[in-house]
This record gives C-alpha cells, sequence and structure tokens, in this order.
C-alpha cells in the first residue's frame, strides 16, 4: 500500500498556494479598483467644477449684457421721457420713484453677474474685485471682513479667479454655516504664488468627522478643486467652536498648455 | 506505448468541439476568443502528447509548457463572464500569479520528465475555483440570471469539470503509479470521458451565445 501521506504532501502545499493566490489577488483588485474609482471621482469632481464655470460665465454674460442693459435703457427712456413732458408734481413722483427702482435693479443686475463670474478680477483688478467683495458682504448688516491685501498681486485671469471664487465661498460659508459675524482676509504675494488666508470667528466644524454638512461639504470640495485646477493647493483648518482658517496657495501664473479661457468642450 | 485506447484519442479530438461548433455557426470573434485559444491549446496539448507517446519519447514536459497557457486561457475566459470589475480585475490578477508561480515551481521544484506535482494541480484548482465563483454568482449572486447570456452557465461548468478532473488526476497518479499501473490505466480513461463531456459542454456554451459577454443583450438561441 502507498504512503498516501507522502505522496499527497505537494498537493497540500498546492491547496495553501491556490489560496494564497486567490487572496492575493482579490486583495490587489480591490486596492487597483479603489484608486480608479477615486481617479473617476476625481475627474468628475474637475468636470462639474468646468461646467459650473462655463455656465456661469454664459448666465454671467447675459445679465450684464442683456438684462442689465435693457434695464438700463428702460430708465433713461424714462428719465428723457421726464425731462421732456410736462408732469404734475404727483406724476413726477412716480417716475422719480420709478428711475430710483431701475436704478436698484440695473445695479443688484449687476451684483449678480459679478457674483456669478468675477470679471471684476479682469477688468479692475483682483484687489478692487475683492475688496468690492467685502463691501457686497458688509452692506447686508451684521458681518464685518477685516481685511489685508498687497499691493501688487497680478495674477492672471484663472489664478485670479480661483483666489476670488476661494474667498468669496470661504467668507459664505463662514456666513451661513459658521454663524460667523468677523472674517480677516488676506491675500499676498509670496514669491511666484499668491497666498490667500480666510479666518472667521464662527462655530467651526470637526474636519475629521465623516459628513460635513451637506453643502458646506460641496464647498469645499469645489474650492479643494479650483485650487488643483490652477496648480494650487488649499487646506482648512477649523476646530468645532474655534473657527475656521483656509488657506490657498495659488499660482500666480496660468499652469503650462492654459490658455486662459477655458474653453467647454461639449 | 503503442496500443493507446481509443477513448485517449477521442478525448484529445473533443477540445476541438468549441472550435468546430464556433466555425459551424461563424460567430464573431469577439466574446469567444479565450474558450477558443483554450480549446486550441488543449488539442495542441494532447495532440503532440500523443505523437510523442506513440514514437515511445517523453511527452510530459507538454504539460509544464502548454498546461499553465491552457489554464491562463480559461481564467480569461472566465474573466470575461464576470458581472463587476472587481472581480474581472482579480481573475486576471489570478492569471499573472499563476503563470509566474507555474514557471517558478517547474524550474525549482518539478520533474520535467514525469507527471506534474504542483504546476498543473495548481492551474487546475486555480481554474476549479473561478468556474465555480462564476457559476456561483451566475446563480444566485445580485442580478444573476436576469439579462445573462444563455451560456452563462454551459462554459464554466464544462471549465470546472475540466479543471476539477485535472487537479485530481495528477495526485491520484502521484499516488498509486508505481503500485497500482492498471488502476491509473483504467483512471486514465474515465479522465478521457470526462473532458470529453467537459468540452462537450463549452461547446454547447460556445453554440449557443449570439452575442458578446456583458453586452446586456439577451439572445432568442435556446440553450
Amino acid at each position: 500500500m502507498p504512503d498516501v501521506g507522502a505522496e499527497l504532501w505537494p498537493f497540500f502545499v498546492v491547496v495553501i498556494l491556490t489560496v494564497t493566490i486567490l487572496v492575493l489577488a482579490v486583495g490587489a483588485s480591490m486596492v487597483l479598483n479603489r484608486r480608479q474609482l477615486l481617479r473617476l471621482q476625481a475627474a468628475y469632481t474637475t468636470r462639474l467644477v468646468q461646467v459650473q464655470d462655463a455656465e456661469r460665465r454664459v448666465m454671467a454674460a447675459q445679465v450684464h449684457d442683456e438684462m442689465a442693459q435693457r434695464v438700463s435703457q428702460v430708465r433713461n427712456e424714462l428719465i428723457r421721457h421726464g425731462e421732456q413732458a410736462d408732469l404734475d408734481p404727483p406724476q413726477a413722483t412716480v417716475l422719480h420713484f420709478l428711475e430710483a427702482e431701475l436704478g436698484e435693479l440695473r445695479t443688484d443686475l449687476r451684483k449678480l453677474a459679478h457674483r456669478l463670474h468675477p470679471t471684476r478680477v479682469d477688468q479692475a483688478g483682483l484687489v478692487v474685485a475683492l475688496n468690492g467683495l467685502c463691501d457686497e458682504l458688509e452692506s447686508g448688516g451684521g458681518f464685518k471682513v477685516h481685511r489685508h491685501f498687497a499691493d501688487q498681486l497680478m495674477p492672471v485671469k484663472e489664478p485670479g479667479w480661483a483666489i476670488y471664487r476661494i474667498v468669496q465661498e470661504s467668507l459664505l460659508n463662514a456666513q451661513r454655516h459658521g454663524g460667523a459675524r468677523e472674517a480677516w482676509v488676506t491675500v499676498r504675494r509670496d514669491g511666484a504664488q499668491v497666498v490667500a488666508e480666510i479666518r472667521d470667528a464662527g462655530t467651526g466644524f470637526d474636519t475629521s468627522a465623516r459628513r460635513a454638512p451637506l453643502e458646506s461639504g460641496l464647498g469645499l470640495i469645489l474650492m479643494r478643486e479650483r485650487a488643483t485646477l490652477v496648480g494650487g493647493r488649499l487646506s482648512v483648518d477649523s476646530h468645532p467652536g474655534q473657527g475656521t482658517t483656509v488657506r490657498a496657495t495659488i499660482p500666480a501664473e496660468a499652469p503650462p498648455g492654459d490658455e486662459g479661457e477655458r474653453v467647454l468642450d461639449v | 506505448m503503442r496500443g493507446i485506447p481509443l477513448i485517449i484519442h477521442l478525448s484529445a479530438l473533443s477540445a476541438g468541439l468549441p472550435l468546430l461548433a464556433w466555425l459551424a455557426r461563424r460567430l464573431p470573434l469577439r466574446g469567444h476568443e479565450w474558450v477558443l485559444l483554450a480549446s486550441a491549446l488543449s488539442l495542441s496539448l494532447d495532440a503532440l502528447g500523443l505523437y510523442l507517446a506513440t514514437q515511445g519519447r517523453n511527452n510530459h514536459w507538454l504539460a509544464y509548457l502548454l498546461g499553465p497557457l491552457l489554464f491562463a486561457a480559461m481564467l480569461m475566459a472566465l474573466a470575461e463572464r464576470q458581472r463587476t470589475p472587481t472581480a474581472r480585475s482579480t481573475f486576471r490578477i489570478v492569471v499573472v500569479l499563476d503563470l509566474l508561480a507555474c514557471l517558478i515551481l517547474s524550474l525549482w521544484a518539478e520533474d520535467l520528465r514525469n507527471y506534474s506535482q504542483f504546476a498543473m494541480p495548481l492551474g487546475a484548482l486555480l481554474v476549479l475555483g473561478a468556474s465555480t465563483w462564476t457559476l456561483v454568482q451566475g446563480g444566485f449572486g445580485p442580478g444573476g440570471r436576469a439579462g445573462a447570456e444563455p451560456d452563462w452557465h454551459w462554459v464554466p461548468l464544462g471549465f470546472a469539470l475540466y479543471s476539477a478532473v485535472t487537479a485530481a488526476y495528477f495526485p491520484f497518479v502521484a499516488v498509486f503509479m508505481r503500485s497500482e499501473p492498471a488502476l491509473v490505466g483504467r483512471v486514465m480513461e474515465l479522465k478521457a470521458v470526462l473532458v470529453m463531456l467537459a468540452f462537450a459542454l463549452v461547446a454547447w456554451g460556445v453554440w449557443c451565445r449570439t452575442s458578446g459577454p456583458n453586452s446586456g443583450r439577451s439572445s432568442s438561441s435556446s440553450s
């Protein structure tokens, strides 16, 4: 009778090898697939930011160039009519009221256009645009922005837009989600980079928690994506009850291959 | 080594059944490439082995050369039938690891002039595990049979039978070759019959598939 045990030991080795190979394969596959999933997620977020920016540019152009212009035209016609017509005092009062309302509507439309897309960054420079943003947020009352902007920032289009958006989003988050009444904004030049730091004295949040409040969580993701898109980086430091500090470091020049005006390929 | 039973010859030829099924149905290559490659490799392995045997020459080295490739083709065919990317990539990684293991075992642990004790049983067990997984997932897993091609079970079933027979054969031969050669001869004939059945199942799977794997289209052909 053959010694079965002695003859079968290679088969036992084979069984162990089989199990080992299967375990290794499953583990490697899970790691590879997770990486691919993260890559797809990052690509999706990038695309989301690009599509959002493109849509906002179109909407801003329509609001500023069409709607605001038409309101201006109606207001001008109204003023001309008021000057030419012989109106009694009640009629003149109504006319002046309408002129004022249309003037405010035109201003609001322009603010909306600038909020949708920071054309002021291109037209008047980043510092002017940021000051305008801070003034706008303070105009509602109950919110004070302490600001310090370096004189010579001069980032080109997309880095400038990214900084503007990050400051805008950070201040809006501080107001809406953090309940802050004060914020400090510093934007300075550090060699070839622009560093923006936004600090608030709001409620803060636990950055290590699995789920941030949905809107602010998404806003943080988009801010980080905007910084990454222009070759920069973003960090968020926050603790419950201790406010939030957002720091963005953005190259002042656009990344290589970028032609400034992003083209949306549909 | 004259007087090889007819059943052994028929078993060797049965590996060509999937090829014949594909040719007869004039199916597109896509969706069948790995099954046909496995079929061709098995046919080559057995045909060359029989030829060398009739010439009185050692034919064991063929198994070490073509066997791992045969099992790799079977695993790739099964990978194409998986429903999730994780399972597909797992199968492909298993192919790489199996080929590497077979190479190392063949060079350092095997006697190339004798029956395989490590490389062939390893490949067979991996294909058996992969086939069983495919059958279980297809039959009982989420979204199992719904929307599946009619051959979802035939090819894995055929591969499972082939690999189970192969995995059991080599250890059996290792134990009884010297003491019970007549018994080993009978077992060889039984193996031949089961291998014929296995390739018939695979051929039926090729015959009744009408579109590529994971195409999502239902087939009008009967299974």
